[in-house]
């Protein structure tokens, strides 16, 4: 009975291809808006540099703008993009410095660490004024709880210098490190005198510094300021994930709705919908559903920290949440990813599988109001 | 003023290590369709999304970012210049020819991350009368000059039935389709491994084990005569024979079996897809009105009848596991077909262990009151947990379903 189901249900399946029905009709959004002044000359900057295949300054110039842009944008796409920009030198072992500066950034921003440090120790090697490459280097260091060689990092920018970016780095990890409210402290008279250029960088710190000690009406201020001076993809991202846990998932709503291309984005808003018993909320677990089968179908896993939280809470399956926590967890080792292992692991009942991030924690001396409840 | 440079350039570099880490959608993807034909045609349908194409060859011609139909139709024959050479097709070691037809009419189609443009045409491979496939080589180029991060995913089918799947890119351009006959390899050994999927869904999923266990508790009695209420379980008589509890355990069975595997195959096939909160809500439920029904009868409709309304529901929450295994559509006979059978032969493992036990125990005082009295009291306050947590997670306000 089965099998003759299955037979007669299967020769329904097929895709939806379309003729649209009109020439005014709308059949892509590529932006929400004009393209803008900087694609238009980054655009002709690719132009030139096709002509001139081998001119490595042009290439740095138009991976670097590819680079800000996928920053600004969160979307992936540039960042391909970059890596095109750079595809002569790209396989070379030792592509020149600058180059290979940029190289690393790219590998980092696939989570493909070990390569990225070994060209940003090649780079320092050359040139260990690159200030550039010692902020890299702590970041990913720092992301991949290693923070005693994070802290060398960030020494070494003092040394060479760039004082605001080694403070700021040395007292993000020693909040880390069980010094929560001196950092902060001295986080707020350090701020006090920085160039008002490096606020949006300074209060994102700020702002995680906050969560981290329950200071939530200041978190809330700091990522309120950030989205207006300088909005972007993760920290609206941070903002989001700091509402839900206030239950303010209304703010969610209204601030997501209109970003859905944006995958990170989305499961926020499908958490809110969650909160909120909203009507919309199958249609995005579908949608949410359909994306990360896409991205496991071309072979990627930067998205295991995402995949486990939608896992665990919107379709409910805490082992599979589990699986992906862990082996997020091996690769990167930041708050929320300790989090969604501990969470995953709770809800499984699988209290050891939390071990080696509970010793973690004490062994880093994490201290954050966020992880209290998951660590009684 | 170099100190001053430094900070700039450090600005846009401290911010982009903070959003790096955030990754927030998918790359550049394409989807390739090829189907390979008996006298050495190849079909192909790409999609490629027009996002890319855009960025490689500028559609949106007023740059408003809206792309519209009558920005893209016109330029369709330059999309196909494009994109055709970047794919090239060789069998028997010379390179398949596209042939002159008039192109089919161009088309648009909806994937995960936005509009793709779908590009069609058959290309003639070399093939000696009476031979058949031997090996396909793929050469994949799109996007390589501008995005290496691009991938090319290709479905291909072969008209043995054959069919497969690569990942083509910059890091392997190059790949071969080899065939190995006319047995399916890919079928059999992929409905192997979702029958295994399915007798694991069975083996962890609790609520359906305890649903189950709770019909077949009283499958080895039956309930003559008009149903008293008071006191629990004297209404249930042992069944005579084990012929009449085999027959029941065989209605059952079947009754289950056949929704829900209607509608697993509904919800696989996107042609309904309910709430996964009040699917899991009513399978927490079905056990329970299924334990208290062990204890006091609830329904005067025949069992199977009951059971059958409550498999509706299970498939709905097989559904939901099956699709988390990644499926795409157009592939899903194996795995519909071997999810199922792996979940109905879950089932009949546990029929198979605890049959014989129950229908030499039935007629004990120890079936009576601890099997059936304490098991079905155990099964409904688990079965009342999970409906609180279930229906709690979303539901508040609303109240139990079915109080």
């Amino acid at each position: 009975m089965a099998f003759m189901l299955v037979t007669l249900v299967a020769g329904l399946a097929h895709g939806a291809p379309f003729v649209p029905k009109a020439d005014s009709e709308v059949i892509e959004t590529l932006r929400e808006r004009p393209l803008s002044d900087e694609e238009r000359a980054w655009r002709g900057l690719r132009a030139q540099a096709r002509q001139h295949p081998n001119d490595a300054a042009l290439a740095t110039r138009l991976a670097r703008q590819a680079i800000e842009l996928s920053r600004r944008d969160g979307d992936p796409r540039w960042m391909g993009q970059a890596q095109g920009a750079l595809q002569a030198w790209w396989s070379l072992p030792a592509p020149p410095t600058p180059i290979r500066l940029l190289r690393a950034t790219i590998l980092q921003n696939q989570h493909d660490f070990a390569p990225a440090l070994r060209d940003l120790e090649a780079v320092l090697r050359q040139d260990r004024y690159n200030a550039q490459a010692w902020l890299t280097r702590a970041a990913i260091l720092q992301v991949t709880g290693r923070y005693s060689e994070a802290k060398t990092s960030c020494d070494a920018l003092i040394g060479i210098g760039a004082s605001w970016h080694g403070q700021a780095c040395s007292l993000e990890l020693s909040s880390l490190q069980g010094q929560g409210t001196q950092a902060w402290r001295s986080l707020q008279a350090l701020i006090r005198q920085a160039p008002p250029d490096l606020y949006p960088w300074l209060n994102l710190i700020q702002a995680e510094m906050a969560e981290r000690l329950g200071r939530r009406d200041e978190a809330q201020a700091l990522y309120q300021r950030l989205l207006i001076t300088a909005p972007d993809a993760y920290t609206e991202g941070a903002y989001a994930d700091f509402l839900l846990d206030q239950g303010q998932a209304h703010e969610v709503i209204k601030r997501l709705e209109q970003q859905q291309r944006n995958d990170g984005l989305l499961l926020r808003l499908a958490l809110a919908y969650a909160q909120t018993q909203d009507a919309r909320l199958d249609a995005t677990v579908q949608a949410l559903r359909a994306r990360f089968n896409a991205a496991r179908e071309r072979g990627d896993s930067v998205h295991r920290r995402e995949e486990a939280r939608f896992a665990l809470h919107l379709l409910k399956r805490p082992d599979t949440a589990l699986q992906l926590a862990q082996a997020n967890w091996a690769v990167q080792k930041e708050p929320a990813d300790a989090r969604i292992l501990l969470e995953a692991a709770r809800a499984a009942r699988q209290d050891a599988a939390a071990r080696p991030v509970r010793d973690f924690i004490a062994q880093a001396g994490w201290s954050d109001q966020r992880l209290k409840p998951w660590l009684q | 003023m170099k100190n001053v440079k430094l900070k700039l350039l450090l600005l846009a570099l401290a911010l982009l290590l903070l959003c790096s880490l955030a990754q927030a959608h998918k790359p550049s993807d394409s989807y390739l369709t090829l189907t390979l034909r008996d006298a050495g045609q190849v079909d192909v349908s790409w999609h490629i999304a027009l996002r890319d194409l855009d960025t490689e060859l500028r559609l949106d011609h007023d740059d408003d970012g809206q792309l519209t139909w009558g920005e893209v139709r016109p330029r369709w024959p330059e999309l196909m210049n494009f994109a055709r050479p970047t794919l090239s097709l060789r069998h028997e070691g010379q390179d398949c020819i596209p042939l002159a037809a008039p192109p089919p009419e161009p088309q648009i189609d909806t994937h995960t991350d936005g509009r793709y443009a779908v590009l069609r045409w058959t290309a003639q491979c070399t093939m000696r009368p009476g031979h058949a496939w031997q090996s396909l080589d793929i050469d994949y180029r799109l996007f390589a000059l501008t995005d290496p991060t691009h991938r090319g995913i290709v479905h291909w089918t072969a008209a043995s039935g054959e069919a497969g799947t690569l990942v083509l890119g910059t890091p392997r351009p190059r790949q071969t389709l080899a065939f190995h006959g006319h047995s399916p390899p890919s079928f059999w050994p992929s409905l192997w491994r979702f029958v295994l999927d399915g007798v694991h869904h069975i083996a962890i999923g609790t609520d359906h084990i305890l649903f189950l266990m709770s019909l077949l508790l009283v499958s080895v009695w039956h309930r003559p005569g008009p149903a008293r209420w008071w006191p629990p379980l004297t209404a249930w008589q042992p069944r005579s024979t084990w012929g009449g509890s085999a027959g029941e355990v065989l209605r059952l069975v079947t009754a289950f079996t056949v929704a829900h595997s209607i509608t697993l195959g509904l919800a696989a096939f996107g042609v309904l897809s309910p709430p996964t909160r009040w699917v899991e809500s009513l399978i927490a439920l079905s056990v329970l009105l299924a334990a208290l029904d062990n204890l006091l009868p609830l329904f005067r409709a025949p069992r199977w009848t009951v059971v059958f309304a409550f498999g509706l529901v299970h498939g709905f929450g097989f559904a939901g596991a099956l699709q988390d295994l990644g499926l795409s559509r157009g592939e899903l006979a194996a795995p519909l077909l071997g999810f199922n059978l792996g979940v109905e032969l879950g089932q009949l493992a546990l029929v198979a262990v605890s049959l014989p036990l129950m229908a030499l125990l039935r007629r004990t005082p120890l079936y009576r009151w601890g099997f059936v009295g304490g098991g079905s009291v155990l099964i409904a306050v688990m079965a009342t947990v999970w409906l609180i947590e279930r229906v709690f997670d979303t539901t508040l306000s609303v109240g139990v379903p079915g109080f």
